[in-house]
């Protein structure tokens, strides 16, 4: 019997051999075994090594991006395995940085100048490469408050809507706002996230009970109704910490149809707003948090 | 073909294997196939070392061959040099029925023989070991500088690769000029 056999996929001619020698699968499985660091610099090596690392599909656990009201504190932090080792990487000039305190911490600018493609904004290649050559599992992004400000204006100069980080991401698996720590920010800025940066996840802190504050004491007055999902993962003593409740102006049948619930179980209760005397009622259940702003139009379709 | 069995592999066992003695189990002969690379030394390899391979594993389960047509219809995989090969068969014959560790140090360090012995497992499919030598070309570039890496995998920048495509270009519209050429002229 003669056996013939197909050829190589890619038989070498000289004795030279390149990883680009290897059929494709070859490649990308040589790939998926590098550690992260070798697999970025790998990839800053040309446009294809760039499109190889990220067809490699680089099972990478999450990615977070730590913005902090200390803009020296700005980080990545690349947790390659869950619960494994993480990647720490400086967002911030190495002068002013964290990085100073902590040899383990990776320079972003030496490795933003790695990577060959024009941007003004080294972070911002830096996340974009990133965020296209790896698949992480999870993209998390906390907005901290950092050690050194009070309020939360990054250098004083760049507002949270103008953060480099929205022109390369919007949608992330987690956001949270002053984990840890409370941060406070604008309503107009707590607006800004909820409508424009999606999450599966989000982590507000203070934020809802910053913003029921405020409209009782007449900061904002525009605000008809607001809803928390419990994904927005608050306690209910952090809501109404400081807040005056009073007995609800609707019982919890006339709440179904405010609510749009079938049934109403949780707490009912009203808070004033101390320069005009109008009421909110807050409903506190195992949805979230609901709070609808009353007004002498809906008090009349109530027929209370 | 000349085969001999002079090159027989040191690894392969020089006879059949035998079971455990056991008077239920009557004993069942292990059967061997022979396979010969580039250099043509021929291996003797028992079919359980070659179940490692699913290219010839595929291959011999049909054949129902016995001894002497085994011997007689050595593999040949001219493809894959002899070193290389011995490499394989070696692997095979010590991994024979075991499970495979989680790592495998013995791999060549070598950079030229690490990449022929990828090709050829890749080929053969032997898919552990093919595991082992992708993790072993990946530690060959742990730590290193992306210029150092560069030099190890010799990977081309953007310019050398935009001219090594517009060579190729180049070349395969000449092809297909000539073969139009070629297929006027037989009209003719």
């Amino acid at each position: 019997m003669i056996f013939s056999f197909k050829e190589m996929d890619e038989t070498p001619k000289s004795r030279k051999f390149g990883l680009l020698k290897f059929p494709f699968a070859l490649r990308e499985e040589v790939i998926r075994n590098m550690e992260f660091m070798d697999a970025f610099h790998f990839s800053t090596l040309s446009k294809r090594s760039k499109r190889l690392v990220h067809n490699a599909k680089l099972r990478t656990h999450s990615i977070t991006f730590c913005l902090n009201t200390f803009v020296a504190n700005d980080k990545i932090i690349v947790e390659t395995i869950k619960d494994g080792q993480c990647v720490m990487i400086s967002l911030a000039d190495p002068r002013e940085s964290f990085k100073r305190k902590n040899p383990d911490v990776i320079d972003g600018r030496k490795l933003a100048n790695l990577i060959n493609e024009p941007s003004d904004d080294y972070k911002k290649k830096l996340s974009a490469h990133l965020l296209f050559i790896f698949h992480f599992k999870e993209t998390i992004l906390h907005i901290e408050k950092g050690v050194s400000n009070v309020h939360f204006e990054r250098n004083y100069t760049e507002p949270l809507t103008d953060f480099f980080l929205w022109d390369v991401r919007k949608t992330f698996d987690f956001v949270s706002i002053g984990w840890g720590s409370p941060l406070f920010i604008s309503s107009e800025d707590l607006k800004f996230i909820l409508e424009t940066i999606k999450s599966n996840q989000y982590y507000l802190g203070k934020q809802i009970n910053i913003l029921l504050k405020q409209w009782i004491n007449g900061q904002i007055t525009d605000l008809e109704s607001l809803i928390g999902y419990k994904r927005y993962n608050f306690p209910v003593d952090v809501i109404l910490d400081g807040l005056v409740t009073m007995d609800p102006t609707i019982t919890h049948e006339q709440a179904k149809k405010i609510y749009s619930r079938l049934e109403v179980n949780g707490q009912l209760m009203d808070i004033q707003r101390k320069v005009d005397g109008q009421l909110a009622t807050v409903l506190l259940d195992e949805e979230g948090c609901s709070v609808f702003m009353w007004n002498e139009k809906r008090l009349a379709e109530l027929g209370n | 073909m000349s085969s001999t069995e002079q090159g027989t592999s040191s690894a392969a066992p020089a006879e059949p294997t035998t079971a455990p003695e056991s008077a239920a189990a009557p004993e069942v002969p292990e059967s061997f196939y022979y396979v010969h690379g580039k250099d043509k030394v021929v291996h003797k390899v028992s079919a359980g070392a070659l179940q490692h391979s699913a290219l010839i594993h595929g291959m011999i389960s049909n054949l129902g061959y016995t001894e002497e047509q085994a011997k007689a219809n050595p593999f040949p995989f001219e493809n894959i040099d002899g070193d290389i090969l011995q490499m394989v068969v070696d692997w095979c014959n010590q991994h024979k029925g075991k499970p495979t560790p989680p790592e495998d140090t013995n791999l060549p360090k070598q950079k030229e023989k690490l990449f022929d012995l990828v090709l050829a497992v890749n080929y053969l499919e032997i898919k552990e070991l093919l595991t082992y030598c992708c993790k072993q070309v990946a530690m060959m570039v742990k730590g290193k500088s992306p210029e150092e890496i560069r030099e190890i995998w010799m990977i081309p920048t953007d310019a050398e690769d935009e001219a090594a495509e517009k060579e190729a270009k180049k070349r395969a519209g000449k092809e297909a000029a000539g073969e139009t050429a070629a297929a006027a002229g037989d009209a003719k």
